[in-house]
């Protein structure tokens, strides 16, 4: 059989369409919202300037908790946020935000090391630090876990999610930080919310 | 295009793309490479930047790789200068992994090191153990 008989054989052809037809069913469903963040903050990014929600205003972001002496899933983290990154680097209206959970060590200098070494743009991506009073509080208004514990492997205990803020600070999604293929999902819902009226 | 050759140029694919994918010869050095290694390294040995070196062309598997098991066991910490820059993170030591669980990561992970088997190391745990007694 040839190529051309192939595709013109009538089951293949209707199979085809059914095909297209439910992966565009699929995208056509809104992100479910699955709350809402209002808390107003005051942090310090990686060049010392100030980050408050204002920041924010308008605009989609991905947000999480690390820290960068991490020795467990952070490093996967980072890798799969830079993945996010290279995806929106060109697009103002998608942002960044990690938060450190141990700002004793996460200084302004260390971070700004550590973003400069990640070779990213602080207008992209912001890495904040601050007094814990501040963020753990924060990481819990996200739904995020965030714990000390001298018993973690570096001493603390963090969800190893990203979290999905659309325009209107309503929470759309959590996605396995350190599982590409729920990266790929997250950069792909990203596209749904850009198109949202 | 006729359904045979459609099927031979496909069986060529494949055959073509065996020597990139097919994994090394691994002893359970890939399976210690995954849990001890991978998260900062990368599951290829590709590293993450200026953050996490990457391991192609590392000096570490060239002349100061009898440094290596040293510092898989007590980690690493302060600068130091690779093929393409400077790094700082510190890397954290492995004190469970015994001589022989080194010599296999050590076997496997310059198989990424070089990308190619001929220039790999093939390390013993014996040298390793002796190695290990030298460490500071």
């Amino acid at each position: 059989m040839t190529m051309d008989r192939l595709f013109a054989t009538p089951i293949i052809s209707v199979l085809l369409c059914i095909l297209l037809l439910s992966g565009c069913g699929q995208n056509t469903q809104p992100l479910p919202v699955l709350g809402s963040f209002n808390q107003d903050f005051s942090l310090i990014n990686q060049d010392g300037q100030i980050v408050t929600l204002a920041t924010f205003n308008d605009k989609i972001y991905i947000t999480d908790f690390f820290f960068t002496t991490c020795p467990t899933i952070c490093p996967i983290m980072k890798t799969q946020m830079t993945r996010a990154y290279e995806a929106f680097v060109d697009n103002p209206k998608i942002l960044l935000l990690s938060h450190t959970i141990d700002p004793d060590h996460d200084t302004v200098e260390v971070l700004h090391d550590f973003a400069q070494r990640l070779e990213i743009k602080t207008s992209k991506w912001q890495m904040v630090t601050g007094p814990k009073s501040i963020i753990y509080p924060l990481a819990k208004n996200y739904m995020l876990e965030v714990v000390e514990s001298s018993k973690a492997p570096g001493g603390y205990i963090h969800s190893g999610s990203f979290c999905l803020i659309d325009a209107n600070r309503n929470i759309r999604g959590y996605y396995n930080g350190t599982d590409s293929a729920e990266v790929d999902q997250l950069i792909k819902d990203i596209g749904r919310l850009q198109g949202e009226k | 295009m006729k359904m045979r050759q459609l099927l031979l140029l496909l069986i060529g694919v494949v055959l073509l793309a065996a020597p990139i994918t097919a994994p090394a010869t691994d002893d359970g050095g890939q399976q210690l490479y995954q849990t001890h290694c991978s998260r900062c390294h990368g599951i290829d040995g590709q590293g993450l930047r200026r953050l996490y070196p990457v391991l192609q062309g590392s000096s570490y598997f060239g002349q100061k790789l009898m440094q290596l098991p040293c510092i898989i066991q007590n980690g690493l910490t302060g600068n130091i200068r690779l093929q393409d820059g400077t790094y700082n993170r510190t890397m954290p030591g492995n004190r469970i992994l015994d001589a022989d669980q080194i010599a296999r990561l050590m076997r496997y992970t310059s198989q990424l090191a070089t990308g190619e088997s001929a220039a790999t190391t093939t390390i013993t745990s014996e040298e390793v153990a002796h190695l290990l007694q030298q460490c500071q």
